[in-house]
């Protein structure tokens, strides 16, 4: 088994390519320009939490409890723009969309960090926003399947809007 | 027949179903399980709550994990409250109860708390695959499908979020509806409290769940026919009944079908159970004997107490039915909010 772990490890790096935990060649974001995107994993502890800059595209996988915080995909912008994203979340005409009427869910926090200033922040929960959408399109389409986002419109316009 | 002898009594008995509330017994009906009480189960008449489930999609390929989960909630839920999850066939059309949808994408959710969630369609939806945004990570697979399986079976039986409530608030922002009703104290080990250390507790009800859901649905496996009353509260409805009000209490305490903590005598004479009465008591029976003369008086008060909401979920516990009539052998009813 072991024998077998350390071919695979020659193999991957013969072939150049970075495992996900690894971050590979120094890239990092700009912590004083980025958009971040959690989403709780609820009722789990955990977090992902998609970092978007000028350049690069982060994906960390954060313990809410036990404060850890470990980068499970980093990539080079390749087709999305930033500064289209920029002006996509300048654009929410509100700051909240939450529906009450679902427990756990879809839940989101986006923040717009600008000069090191939080200059917007949106929380969406168990609600389909155009706008988000847009969001969520731009970052997938930087990201590989099993780290893509889900943001189901059907199942989203499905959910009960009024409680009972 | 003397018209003095029109009504004999009301008694206003406050119940709730637990187990030994233990240090907590003097939360019951104060106001740490958060629940919206509207949309408890009902019980049957041997104040058993059964709750039908079904899938949406039951296949072959997922049998083991549905499996899972109904052995965590078994465990959980079933093995701790007079709850009886059944069925766990795929749905028919118009099927009633709990139905849940798998789906590997989705983010683990009910459409609503207990009742609501009777006969909703995609009501429940679990993740067993773990494809999206939705991870299963730092547990094994198992682990997680059991341990979002108690926690969203918490509110297809009526739980909110635990740290929804304003006593206790921690770094996680209230989520779904409020709940309200608050049975024990703040409950940090919740399986319904994102804050909790262990995740979900890791599928295994805190002391305060178990003490708070057994206040709410009672024990498990309470024999049929019988029932545990914390608190039984007797209010006579002149003075001049004390001394019959007690004998129906010695007939109560004395039967074999009845764990009763205390007795609470009211001095104050109440004719009518009022709104105030009601809300007051918070997972209550109220059981009300008249004498077999009194027919009239019994109706307009059945009508009286339809007006405030508490009709709808009659239930009859027929030892008491047949312990009281021995005293009072015509009209007996209970009724539970």
């Amino acid at each position: 088994m072991i024998l077998k772990n350390l071919l695979a490890l020659a193999l991957i790096s013969s072939l150049g390519l970075k495992t996900c935990e690894d971050p590979g060649e120094s890239i990092a974001v700009d912590q004083a320009n980025n958009i971040a995107l959690s989403i709780p994993m609820f009722p789990s502890p955990f977090t992902m939490k998609y970092v978007v800059d000028d350049g690069s595209i982060f994906v960390h996988q954060v313990h809410r409890t036990q404060n850890t915080d470990t980068i499970v995909f980093q990539a080079a912008l390749s087709s999305a723009d930033y500064s289209d994203m920029v002006s996509t979340i300048t654009g929410f005409d509100k700051d909240e969309y939450i529906n009450n009427c679902v427990e756990d869910g879809q839940i989101f926090t986006l923040v717009l960090t600008q000069n090191d200033t939080i200059s917007r922040q949106i929380r969406v929960s168990n609600k389909y926003n155009e706008n988000f959408g847009k969001m969520v399109t731009a970052m997938n389409s930087e990201l590989p399947d099993d780290k893509k986002i889900y943001y189901d419109k059907d199942s989203l316009e499905q959910l009960p809007q009024t409680c009972n | 027949m003397k018209k003095t002898l029109i009504l004999l009594c009301i008694l206003v008995v406050s119940v709730a179903m637990a187990q030994d509330p233990g240090p907590y017994k003097g939360y019951s009906g104060i106001s740490a399980i958060n629940m919206s009480i509207d949309t408890k189960w009902p019980a049957n008449a041997q104040g058993k709550t059964i709750i039908p489930v079904s899938w949406e999609n039951a296949t072959p390929a997922n049998a083991q994990y549905r499996a899972w989960v109904k052995e965590a909630v078994e465990a959980a839920w079933e093995a701790n409250a007079n709850i009886d999850f059944v069925g766990w066939g795929q749905a028919s059309p118009g099927e009633r109860g709990i139905r849940i949808l798998a789906d590997d994408y989705t983010h683990p959710h009910t459409k609503g708390l207990g009742t609501q969630l009777d006969g909703l369609q995609n009501g429940m939806e679990l993740n067993f695959g773990f494809l999206g945004s939705f991870k299963c990570v730092g547990y094994t697979k198992e682990e997680c499908i059991k341990f979002i399986a108690v926690h969203e079976f918490g509110h297809a039986i009526g739980l909110a979020h635990e740290h929804n409530r304003p006593d206790c608030l921690c770094g996680e922002a209230p989520q779904g509806s409020g709940g309200g009703y608050y049975v024990t104290p703040c409950d940090l080990y919740s399986v319904m409290n994102y804050c909790n250390p262990r995740w979900g507790n890791h599928g295994v009800l805190s002391s305060l769940d178990v003490s708070g859901i057994q206040q709410i649905y009672g024990r498990p496996n309470v024999a049929a026919g019988s029932v545990e009353l914390a608190e039984v509260r007797i209010v006579p409805a002149y003075k001049k009944d004390v001394q019959g009000l007690r004998e129906i209490q010695t007939a109560i305490d004395s039967s074999s079908k009845f764990d009763i903590a205390q007795f609470t005598e009211e001095t104050t004479p109440v004719i009518e159970v009022s709104q105030a009465a009601v809300d007051n008591l918070p997972n209550v029976l109220t059981i009300r004997y008249f004498h077999p003369d009194d027919e009239e008086k019994a109706q307009s008060i059945k009508t009286h107490l339809t007006d405030l909401g508490v009709s709808g979920s009659y239930i009859s516990i027929e030892s008491m039915m047949s312990r009281m009539s021995r005293t009072y052998p015509r009209y007996i009813e209970i009724w539970k909010k």
